[in-house]
């Protein structure tokens, strides 16, 4: 299904750059991954050309790889006969400062959801009607889910990380997962 | 004039009054609120320990049950909640997140590590969530103190 | 587009020409985060045109837990129990989504028994979160009694679930590969009788709330929902299916043994009301109890001796790659987008796709025009959870 798609979407969006991410293993979820400037035609496209016609956006999801932002789109098709799903990816190099085109005007789903990939990555929307931080206070600093994000020590006052917050010996695995993330972020600086 | 006297002291029939009287405000943030509803509700009934009458309003109420995570987002509100309830006014925190954080102690960049950062709480229930049995066992406690508490002594005042 | 999310200057509602005439101001309402009606910590700014909302804005995060930056730190066993935080009216449910996304991810083999119990709880919670939602809904309204007997027969179900996990609301039961513990002859009994006795229960639930005309009068009309509105909010479950359309992942895209199960996918009918209104959404979660009563009569059935734990590692490292998992929850699919990056004990990066979070960004959607207390009937009929809403 994943390279029929790929196929169409590379045949009506020219310079989409379409791939099919085949997982090698049955167990694992495939995914298709277009350029980050195309995203609201391809989306447009899925939405509306008449045999993929996936009409509800159920989530957007973003992730840090470090190097770069993903945004993963989870797209629907409701249709009790042959229902599909499909993940949809598209990734932003620029880290510090990544933008993406928004896809309200296609799913008014996007809306919450966009504004909480917002919060959580400080990847910007274009064209967002509103794009306000949703789940953290509107003067909080950082965006929490990065993979660098350092807490705060105060928040209006209130202490968020003492110094005595954890014995960190107790798990060794976690200690290790960390130097594996500085090492990472440092490669990638 | 036999029969109808009854001798005490000023205290302890304005305390007796109080306690018998709690009046909880219907205040859940998260999961502990279920089991707070769960305690007002039909096996458990608060009410028959004085203290079922949940107001949905602090101006008339004078018990505070932090029933859930207190988040740095809601810890200003949960002040100010507080600072409109009338005096007197006791706070039970219910669980382990209002009591230091609980599970999301760790990691948590947006938890408030104990509501006693904000606010000053009598009597602190554990458990996550605390059983009912828990709750009335806390409630039971604040009124034990609350009988004992002085008229003309102010209970956040430290000096004897 | 723009001006229906302009904070600055709302529009004004044209509810008929004589209320234009009067000169009138736009009212801001504060309505929560704490408010008995909002079923939690949800914010909404209403801004009022005396009695009818012009603008309803939600604000959420109140109770925003960071869960999804704890389960990047711990390894994929202790996601469980934050997991079961989530949704902690139906910490069941939750728990097994992410139990199966990890299973699908280390292609474990999960004993038939095992199988069937999780069915078996997950339905029974299924009943007693409708039970909550029930009683909290008639509260919202009004009135205080279905409160009561609700809360009542949910303790029972609680009773079982406590027996076998050991906890009253936050379970942690359902384990990578079967579930902790086994259910015993007795209880199952217990689960038995406790289906006729549910069944009769929910008849005099409908005749007492279901078809009081008090309660019609507030519901039927009020927050109407139709189907197109649903797809492109994205709106799932109990809200997708009162809007009429027939959709539920346990008939659609059976996993697990769903497809043995002899089951209906109750809609609204429009009974009452026009189909998609605060009534039909009602209706259909009373009418899931009872298929829900049906699926457990048959898990009873077919349960087997045998055991309920299948071979999984003791440290659990799931190869690289990434898996969407959804499934039926009380309040609508759930899904967790679980990444793994390989060789780590931790997930990479974990996303819940929460029904209530869609589900609350509709709010916006229906309220110009409403009376306050139609939008309290509204808030109340698509049932949200908080927990699910902030994470």
């Amino acid at each position: 299904m994943h390279n029929e798609i790929v196929s169409l979407i590379n045949k009506a969006i020219p310079g989409a750059n379409a791939v099919a991410n085949i997982a090698a293993d049955s167990k694992l979820d495939s995914s298709v991954t277009v350029d980050a400037e195309h995203i609201f035609k391809v989306v447009e496209f899925l939405k509306t050309k008449s045999p993929l016609s996936f009409n509800a956006l159920a989530c957007i999801s973003g992730v840090d790889w470090l190097d770069r932002m993903e945004i993963c789109y989870m797209l629907d098709n409701f249709d009790p006969n042959a229902s599909r799903e499909l993940i949809l990816k598209t990734n932003v190099t620029d880290r510090l400062n990544p933008s993406v085109d928004s896809v309200v005007s296609l799913f008014l789903s996007a809306n919450f959801l966009e504004r909480e990939v917002y919060d959580m990555f400080g990847i910007k929307f274009n064209n967002h009607p509103d794009l306000r931080r949703i789940l953290c206070p509107d003067d909080w600093e950082g965006f929490p889910l990065r993979k660098d994000y350092v807490s705060a020590k105060y928040y209006n006052g209130m202490e968020i990380f003492p110094d005595n917050k954890m014995n960190f010996e107790d798990r060794d695995f976690i200690v290790r997962q960390d130097a594996i993330k500085k090492a990472q972020v440092a490669k990638a600086q | 004039m036999q029969d109808g006297v009854v001798l005490t002291t000023l205290d302890d029939f304005l305390n007796w009054g109080r306690k018998n009287s709690l009046w909880p405000m219907t205040f859940g943030l998260a999961c502990c609120a279920i089991e707070m509803m769960a305690t007002g509700a039909a096996k458990y009934d608060l009410e028959r320990f004085g203290c079922g009458a949940f107001m949905a309003t602090p101006r008339r109420s004078d018990l505070m049950i932090v029933a859930g995570t207190v988040t740095l987002k809601m810890a200003t509100r949960v002040k100010l909640l507080y600072e409109q309830m009338a005096e007197p006014k006791y706070v039970i925190s219910m669980g382990s997140c209002a009591n230091k954080g609980g599970p999301y102690w760790q990691f948590g960049y947006h938890v408030l590590h104990g509501v006693d950062e904000v606010i000053p709480v009598d009597v602190y229930v554990p458990g996550c969530p605390p059983r009912p049995e828990a709750l009335i066992e806390g409630v039971m406690t604040l009124q034990k103190k609350v009988a004992n508490e002085r008229l003309l002594r102010n209970k956040w005042v430290k000096h004897a | 587009m723009q001006s229906k999310w302009d904070i600055g200057e709302p529009e004004k509602p044209t509810i008929n020409k004589d209320t234009e005439q009067l000169k009138s101001e736009l009212l801001k309402l504060n309505m929560g985060p704490q408010h008995p009606a909002t079923h939690g910590v949800l914010r909404i700014e209403l801004w009022t045109d005396s009695e009818v909302v012009a603008h309803a804005i939600p604000h959420l995060g109140y109770l925003h837990r960071c869960m999804e930056k704890h389960s990047e730190n711990l390894d994929y066993r202790g996601v469980i129990p934050f997991v079961d935080r989530l949704d902690y009216l139906a910490s069941m449910s939750m728990e097994w989504v992410y139990v199966a996304a990890v299973e699908k991810m280390l292609g474990t083999e999960v004993p038939r028994r095992g199988e069937l119990l999780r069915i078996l709880t997950v339905e029974l919670q299924r009943i007693g979160s409708h039970l909550i939602a029930f009683g909290t809904y008639a509260l919202d309204l009004g009135a205080f009694t279905p409160f009561l007997y609700a809360f009542d027969y949910r303790e029972k179900i609680l009773r079982l679930f406590e027996e076998v996990s050991g906890a009253r609301l936050l379970y942690n039961y359902i384990w990578v590969g079967g579930v902790w513990n086994d259910w015993s002859d007795d209880q199952l009994s217990r689960v038995s009788t406790f289906c006729d006795d549910m069944e009769e229960e929910a008849k005099k639930y409908n005749e007492l709330v279901s078809t009081n005309k008090i309660f019609i009068q507030r519901t039927a009309n009020v927050g109407v929902f139709s189907i197109e509105d649903c797809f492109t909010y994205g709106a799932t479950g109990p809200v997708l299916r009162g809007s009429g359309f027939k959709w539920d992942l346990r008939k659609n895209k059976p996993y697990s043994l769903y497809s043995e199960f002899d089951f209906d996918v109750p809609v609204g009918d429009g009974a009452q009301g026009v189909v998609g209104d605060c009534w039909n959404r009602y209706i259909v979660r009373m009418r899931e109890v009872n298929e829900s009563i049906k699926i457990i009569r048959q898990v009873l059935e077919k349960l087997e001796p045998g055991s309920v734990m299948g071979k999984v590692p003791k440290i659990i490292k799931l190869p690289k790659g990434e898996v969407y998992m959804r499934q039926e929850c009380p309040r609508g699919e759930l899904g967790i987008h679980l990444i793994s990056e390989g060789d780590t004990k931790t997930p990479y990066r974990l996303k819940v796709k929460s029904p209530c979070f869609t589900n609350v960004s509709m709010l916006p959607h229906v309220a110009p025009g409403q009376m306050i207390a139609d939008f309290v009937a509204t808030v109340g009929s698509i049932d949200i959870v908080l927990g699910e809403v902030d994470r």
